[in-house]
């Protein structure tokens, strides 16, 4: 029997074509898309549900369910009504009825009679539909007073009654429809980011209310006021402007006095001390202008702060837009554990909190839960999903007396394990310290826009006190005009807007390509770094097995084989698994019967009366006589699954952690930036040496563990290089800490994204680049702006001085000069190459 | 031209009451959540 190779894929044929191009010849393999997520359901599907009197197709149970619920709650216009299709449901509603523990009371707290307020975080939310969807079916649970979704930030408001509603079962409601939904603790941050929005909404709202009286009446002031018969009334004009910009000032502009003082406090020049000073100085020279006779400039002021709030304004959305997307990091996880107590001789479970945990407590973990201590195994064998730990993308076996780590998932079967280390001293703590640590001593450096900014202000202030001393010393004359013009025609908008125009518009035009700037100083730190160091598993690799070939030695097809394995796999959450069950595709499903599933080994089945193993190497030894040693391949697969019948084996299934389809092209386009890429893994050496080989990587280094990762960090820098840190894991934390920019991707740990300063919110990693290569360009335009913003003074100013320019022409200038910043700015939101 | 003083009480009340409007909208909640009731008007509910 000669082995053959099967590298012909699965779905090739199938896929693409539109269903009215393909007419249903063979209810078999016509494609067709799921009623409720729309993805290509191969023919025949097991699942349909009866809606609007007719069978509907449908992808999986998760989907079913969703539209079950969905058409037994006469919701059926969310069909009609949606634009996007809905996403696919993770799977059955877990037990949330750890969200009415008491211990959250806190979190949703009483806020009327008998009335609790939660806040909801919302996954898989995607249009205005999803939002009246989930709005109408939590309504309709008995208790519930109002709920209210925000689709721009995908959460919700919910009002329920203490007494007859359960937080779980409104929870349920909306999972039930195929969203995820979890209650976060909205006291840290939601009301403080609401609240700072609306205030500035306000102090908007009154500075641009007044500002366009006080212009309308400045505008009658710019003519010759002798000519035009408005003479007689300049006084009472003036009056009349100073009482109008009197509110702007005292209550509009509060924000920019307070940035000066903290900025002041903490001896750093920030913007906001020339922008305080141009508006008070101005105001109080215009002030007195008006009592003694003079030019006043209060439509300056007015026009100044107005257009001032609304780019902080924007800047505010922007960054409540990027970081709201990460509220996932502060929902709330009650952290229950099933104890077993052992007392009288009979063993109880009971559930308790993580806290009153104590060391030597048995817990019995089940498949699917995070451990949330360290422990040993005391019963049972599994395999452990620690990638968030040490980046090893394929699960660990664990038996009796292996020691098992916080945060790593249980995958297989139960364990029974006793507790070593709680608290601060297990091993997600020891990684939080090292983070701390890390991030206290992060490189202050390349604040490129901090420090040209803090320069231009010295510079600004230095020629205002200049103009004083010229003015007022030497020339014997009032010096309060000059300081008011140079701060009112030198400082104000095109300075101050030039820098956060550009960074406003280049964190949209980031955002819109799926990259949000949790740090808005990240993008000027960007510009100046030298080296990338990337994570290998779930950064440069997608993490997930994927089947690269099947070897078979029988006389079957591939597709059998992989029907086969798929069938045999359908109930196990192992990734291997989920590789072979994905590499079926849309092949019709096979029922396997009579499953046992030995942890760590393998299964056996039985499919048509045939009944077939399919395990490791070991496991397939023990039932095929003179099974062949591995081939000895130099970049052998990491993973493989063998498949025997009747003492035969049948097909060897070869896969591995596959590199993510972006990854080469994203290295190859920051080479071309100059910038120089490292690849550091807590993976094995020879796995890492391979995907580095395939990348063109010249510094690759496997098997670090997070300290190691940092020292060899530290090193980088103590040589001299910036260095930014593309990582995933909690094993990356540390080093994402310290780097001079730190990138999470976009199915990063929690940890790993709370120390990040950019986060790619779409699978793929090439955002990694398109940031580098707009924080080059957003440079530039802070750099054109300032250097227009500088040759703008350098001629208005003179001219200024020597009295040649008249107020509306300043005024005219001011404002042109602010709309070349803007637009200059706003070219940074077109499309990045 | 006296008539600009009586100009300027009707431009200051004016632009008194739209302050006042203004913050009695943001106060009251009407800029809370900018995009869920614009659609929310367009789902039909009459069959539930």
């Amino acid at each position: 029997m000669q082995p053959r190779n099967d590298t012909k894929m699965p779905m090739a044929h199938t896929q693409a074509l539109p269903v009215r191009l393909a007419p249903a010849r063979d209810a078999g393999t016509s494609p067709v898309q799921c009623f409720h997520c729309s993805e290509t359901v191969s023919g025949g599907s097991r699942w349909t549900a009866l809606i609007d009197g007719q069978q509907r197709p449908l992808c999986c149970a998760g989907c079913q369910a969703a539209a079950e619920t969905i058409a037994a709650h006469g919701l059926m216009a969310f069909y009609a009504q949606r634009t996007v299709a809905s996403a696919r449901p993770a799977g059955p509603v877990p037990d949330l009825s750890a969200y009415d523990d008491p211990s959250l009371d806190e979190a949703c707290p009483l806020v009327d009679d008998g009335v609790r307020e939660a806040h909801l975080v919302l996954e898989g939310m995607r249009c205005a539909a999803c939002a009246w969807l989930i709005e109408s079916s939590a309504r309709r649970v008995p208790g519930v007073r109002d709920i209210s979704v925000n689709l721009a930030n995908r959460q919700a408001t919910l009002r329920f009654d203490a007494d007859s509603a359960r937080l779980s079962g409104i929870l349920e409601a909306i999972w039930a429809l195929g969203y995820r939904a979890y209650p976060f603790d909205a006291r840290r941050r939601q009301a403080g980011l609401q609240r700072e929005r609306l205030d500035y909404l306000r102090r908007i709202g009154v500075a641009g209310l007044f500002g366009m009286q006080v212009m309308m009446v400045a505008t009658a002031l710019y003519f010759d006021p002798s000519a035009s018969g408005v003479g007689r009334y300049l006084a009472v004009l003036n009056w009349l402007n100073l009482a109008m910009t009197l509110p702007i000032v005292a209550y509009a502009a509060v924000p920019f006095y307070q940035g000066a003082w903290r900025s002041l406090r903490s001896r750093h020049l920030g913007m906001d001390v020339p922008v305080t000073l141009g508006i008070v100085l101005a105001f109080a020279g215009s002030a007195w202008h008006t009592v003694a006779g003079g030019a006043t400039y209060f439509d300056s002021v007015a026009m100044f702060v107005t257009l001032l709030l609304i780019a902080r304004y924007l800047e505010l959305i922007m960054q409540q837009k990027a970081s709201s997307q990460l509220d996932h990091a502060t929902r709330i996880m009650p952290a229950f554990v099933e104890r077993i107590d052992a007392g009288d001789g009979e063993r109880r479970l009971q559930r308790v909190a993580v806290r009153e945990l104590r060391v030597g407590d048995r817990l019995l973990i089940k498949p699917g839960s995070t451990l949330p201590v360290d422990g040993l195994v005391r019963a049972g064998e599994s395999s452990c999903d620690e990638s968030v730990l040490t980046g090893e993308s394929v699960p660990v076996p664990r038996g009796i007396g292996d020691p098992v780590l916080s945060g790593s998932v249980n995958v297989e079967s139960p364990l029974e394990i006793e507790v070593t280390a709680i608290g601060r001293g297990v091993f997600m703590a020891r990684i939080a310290d090292l983070v701390a640590r890390a991030a206290s001593g992060k490189p202050q450096l390349a604040q490129l826009a901090g420090r040209i900014a803090g320069w231009f202000v010295a510079g600004v202030l230095a020629v205002a006190v200049f103009g004083a001393v010229y003015h007022g010393l030497w020339l014997g004359q009032d010096w309060l005009p000059v300081v008011v013009a140079v701060l009112v025609i030198s400082c104000p908008c095109a300075l101050a807007l030039a820098t956060p125009a550009a960074l406003t518009a280049a964190s949209g035009a980031l955002l819109a390509r799926g990259v949000a700037v949790l740090r808005t100083g990240a993008l000027e730190d960007l510009v100046a770094v030298t080296d990338v160091v990337f994570d290998k598993t779930g950064t440069l690799t997608a993490g997930r097995l994927r089947l690269q070939r099947v070897i078979v030695h029988h006389d079957l097809s591939g597709d059998r084989c992989r029907q086969l394995a798929a069938a045999l796999e359908a109930g196990s959450e192992h990734p291997l698994a989920a590789a072979l069950i994905d590499a079926a595709g849309a092949l019709p499903p096979l029922h396997a019967s009579g499953l046992v599933n030995t942890p760590g080994a393998g299964i056996l089945g039985t499919i048509d009366g045939v009944s077939y193993a399919l395990g490791s190497r070991a496991f397939i030894a023990a039932r095929v006589a003179d099974l062949p040693a591995a081939a000895d391949e130099d970049d052998g697969p990491e993973q493989e699954a063998l498949l025997a019948a009747d003492g035969q084996l049948l097909a060897e299934f070869k896969l591995r952690d596959t590199l993510r389809p972006d990854a080469a092209a994203t290295l190859s386009a920051l080479r071309a930036a100059g910038i120089r890429i490292a690849m550091f893994s807590g993976d094995r050496p020879a796995v890492a040496e391979r995907i580095g080989r395939a990348l063109g990587i010249d510094d690759v280094r496997g098997g670090m563990t997070p300290p190691d990762k940092l020292a060899a960090l530290e090193a980088m820098q103590a040589a001299g290089a910036v260095v930014a840190v593309v990582g995933d894991g909690v094993n990356d934390a540390p080093m994402l800490a310290r780097a001079a920019v730190a990138i999470a991707v976009a199915n990063a740990a929690e940890h790993a994204k709370l120390n990040a300063d950019l986060v790619l919110l779409r699978e793929e990693i090439a955002g990694v680049a398109v940031a580098c290569a707009l924080a080059r360009r957003t440079r530039r335009v802070m750099r054109q702006n300032l250097w227009w913003a500088l040759g703008y003074n350098a001629v208005a100013l003179p001219l200024a001085l020597a009295g040649l320019v008249a107020p509306w022409l300043a005024a005219f200038c001011m404002s042109a000069s602010s709309l070349v910043v803007t637009v200059n700015a706003a070219r940074l939101r077109r499309t990045v190459a | 031209m006296e008539i600009i003083y009586l100009l300027i009480a009707v431009s200051l009340a004016l632009v008194g009451l739209i302050t006042w409007a203004f913050l009695w909208a943001v106060n009251s909640g009407q800029f809370d959540n900018l995009d869920g009731p614009g659609t929310a008007i367009l789902m039909d509910d009459d069959d539930v």
